[in-house]
């Protein structure tokens, strides 16, 4: 049975989402954790790690970009793979992403009364989570 | 304050014209996803999408969706 042009499209945008999730998780999360780490070798190795996970980011994310122009370029496509369905569940996405920024900013500014955090790594938390938690719930929602 | 669930016939209509969810997707002009959250009551479709819907199955609207109060 051959898969209509619609499915193909589908689960590639499928795919893509997961690899920039796991390429955004690998990468700003070895950026954001090596600022803690005084181990050479141990950093050595997260280093090597974040940039394999910036890799696959930026490759899958010009794909999904790529693809996304595609879609839009064509009614038929864009009607099919954006349509109210897929509207609601970018939708919930940001959602959690945003609730995501605000919980973890309060937790952090909770942290703050007992410990002081150099603003640099406040950042790159709050970025870390706010970037990963709407890309995971992505996926949970397209999924099957 | 009532609260409504939105029922199917998708399901029945499919086995009966024999068809998978996929073909049904490609008919339509939907993706297979949609197709599946809809008959499993996860989503409630647009007007545009539940008349298309009908009018693949031959029946009208009403026929093919059921508005019940739980």
């Amino acid at each position: 049975m051959s898969i209509s042009l619609i499915e193909q499209l589908d689960k590639s945008r499928y795919n893509l989402i997961r690899w920039l999730t796991i390429g955004w998780t690998t990468w700003f999360g070895a950026f954001t954790v090596k600022d803690w780490i005084d181990n050479k070798l141990t950093l050595g190795l997260l280093i090597l790690i974040g940039l394999v996970g910036w890799i696959l980011f930026v490759v899958s994310l010009v794909n999904f970009l790529r693809l996304s122009g595609k879609v839009n370029a064509d009614t038929r496509l864009k009607e099919a793979l954006n349509n109210e369905m897929h509207q609601l569940y970018a939708y919930k996405s940001f959602l959690w992403g945003f609730a995501t920024v605000i919980t973890v900013i309060c937790i952090l500014l909770t942290i703050s009364l007992f410990y002081n955090m150099p603003a640099l790594m406040v950042c790159k938390i709050v970025l870390f989570f706010g970037i990963s938690s709407p890309l995971i719930a992505g996926l949970i929602y397209n999924k099957g | 304050m009532e609260k409504w669930k939105l029922n199917n016939q998708i399901r029945i209509q499919r086995a009966i014209k024999n068809i998978t969810q996929e073909e049904l997707a490609a008919e339509i002009g939907v993706t297979r996803k949609t197709i599946n959250t809809i008959e499993n009551g996860k989503f409630i479709p647009s007007t545009i999408l539940a008349i298309r819907l009908a009018k693949f199955f031959g029946m009208s609207v009403e026929e093919l969706f059921e508005l019940i109060e739980e």
